[in-house]
């Protein structure tokens, strides 16, 4: 472990984003989402051949006429200008069809501000609910405690995928909180699902907070993204990665209760994606559909007796 | 960051979004504040617009 980790990632969960990692993260935006788009494929040997040999076969189907009056009747029949007007024309109307496909996807896509006022009525609900029929005793998380959170877990899990854009192999969230009252230790409690990656760490699984990303994040209340774990840059890497490991994209986002003045942290919430950049663009609208969600955890949690707590105005005791 | 009744509702970035959304309760905001705030949180600035657009 870097003897520096504290340090490095308190600094790094805390500060604003270069311009030098907006370059960074706009080069991989175009390396890992748009030529992928565009070729229609993945980021595989057989998936960028298979994408070129697509695009090929529509350039010969969209410029056949042309081959085949020259090579058959060794003569166009058109002079060139109209031969090329057809096949300008013929190009636009498949960029105007795509382009039409698209929009449609677009407006969907962009019903996600009704995805969050949907959450939160829900959201909304549930803890009204909760609060008249009382939260569950989670001093420990044991079965019965884990059994409620679990379904939220897998609700923010459909949600995440739901919200972005990208297909990707290995898409888990976990749950992460600490276990002890001087909060030394950190410990994984569930994942949403039972498709754990290679390398991941295991359920129950512990490790000093001081060497994990998450510490600083629930310190900070501030949720962060690392978009490619190939690139961190100065993000140090946390005691809770695997050696060899499925994601490429962590997403952290701490769970915070407030109550009154004073704000509480039991732990984190954590979303790991195989795709390289998939939140690219979609953290911010993700995070808004996601909290209320989170929120309900939160509550669960309220009895939870490991937490950092801060007064409103900052500040950890 | 205190959700202050009379006060306009913060707006959100990065670093109190967590807090203020655990918060709203201890405010009096109505659903048109809180819709407008998250909006304007969840546009971001320039670059994000451009990844927003780039992956819409």
């Amino acid at each position: 472990m870097d003897p520096d980790f504290t340090k490095k990632a308190e600094t790094w969960i805390n500060r604003k984003t270069t311009k030098w990692e907006l370059i960074r993260d706009l080069s991989g935006f175009v390396a890992y989402r748009a030529i992928p788009r565009l070729l229609g494929t993945h980021w595989t040997l057989g998936g960028i051949v298979a994408g070129l040999v697509s695009l090929l076969l529509i350039a010969i189907v969209v410029t056949f006429p042309f081959w085949y009056d020259l090579w058959i009747k060794r003569d166009t029949g058109l002079d060139h200008g109209a031969m090329w007007l057809g096949v300008i024309v013929l190009v636009a109307a498949s960029a105007l069809s795509r382009f039409l496909a698209e929009y449609k996807d677009w407006r969907e896509r962009n019903a996600i501000s009704k995805n969050t006022q949907v959450a939160r009525a829900f959201s909304n609900s549930v803890r009204k609910t909760l609060k008249s029929c009382g939260l569950p005793d989670a001093e420990r998380i044991g079965p019965d405690v884990k059994a409620l959170i679990h379904p939220f877990l897998e609700v923010i899990r459909i949600h995440a995928i739901q919200a972005t854009t990208v297909q990707s192999d290995y898409f888990q969230v976990s749950l992460i909180l600490f276990c002890d009252t001087h909060l030394k230790k950190l410990k994984i409690i569930d994942y949403a699902t039972e498709d754990i990656g290679p390398g991941e760490p295991e359920e129950g699984k512990e490790a000093l907070s001081t060497e994990t990303i998450a510490f600083q994040a629930c310190r900070a209340q501030r949720h962060r993204v690392l978009h490619h774990t190939g690139w961190r840059g100065d993000c140090p890497k946390s005691a809770l990665s695997g050696d060899v490991t499925e994601y490429r994209t962590v997403f952290w986002i701490p769970i915070v209760h407030s109550d009154g003045d004073e704000t509480r942290t039991p732990g984190c919430i954590l979303l790991k994606s195989s795709h390289p950049y998939h939140f690219i663009g979609r953290s911010r609208l993700l995070i808004t559909v996601i909290t209320p969600y989170v929120l309900i955890i939160s509550d669960l949690l309220k009895n939870y007796p490991h937490v950092i707590k801060r007064s409103l105005f900052g500040g950890a005791s | 960051m205190k959700a202050d009744p009379n006060s306009k509702f913060p707006k959100l970035t990065d670093e109190n979004y967590l807090v203020v959304a655990a918060a709203l309760e201890a405010g009096n905001f109505s659903e048109e504040d809180i819709v407008r705030a998250e909006v304007d949180y969840a546009r971001g600035n320039f670059f994000s617009r451009v990844f927003q657009a780039l992956t819409d």
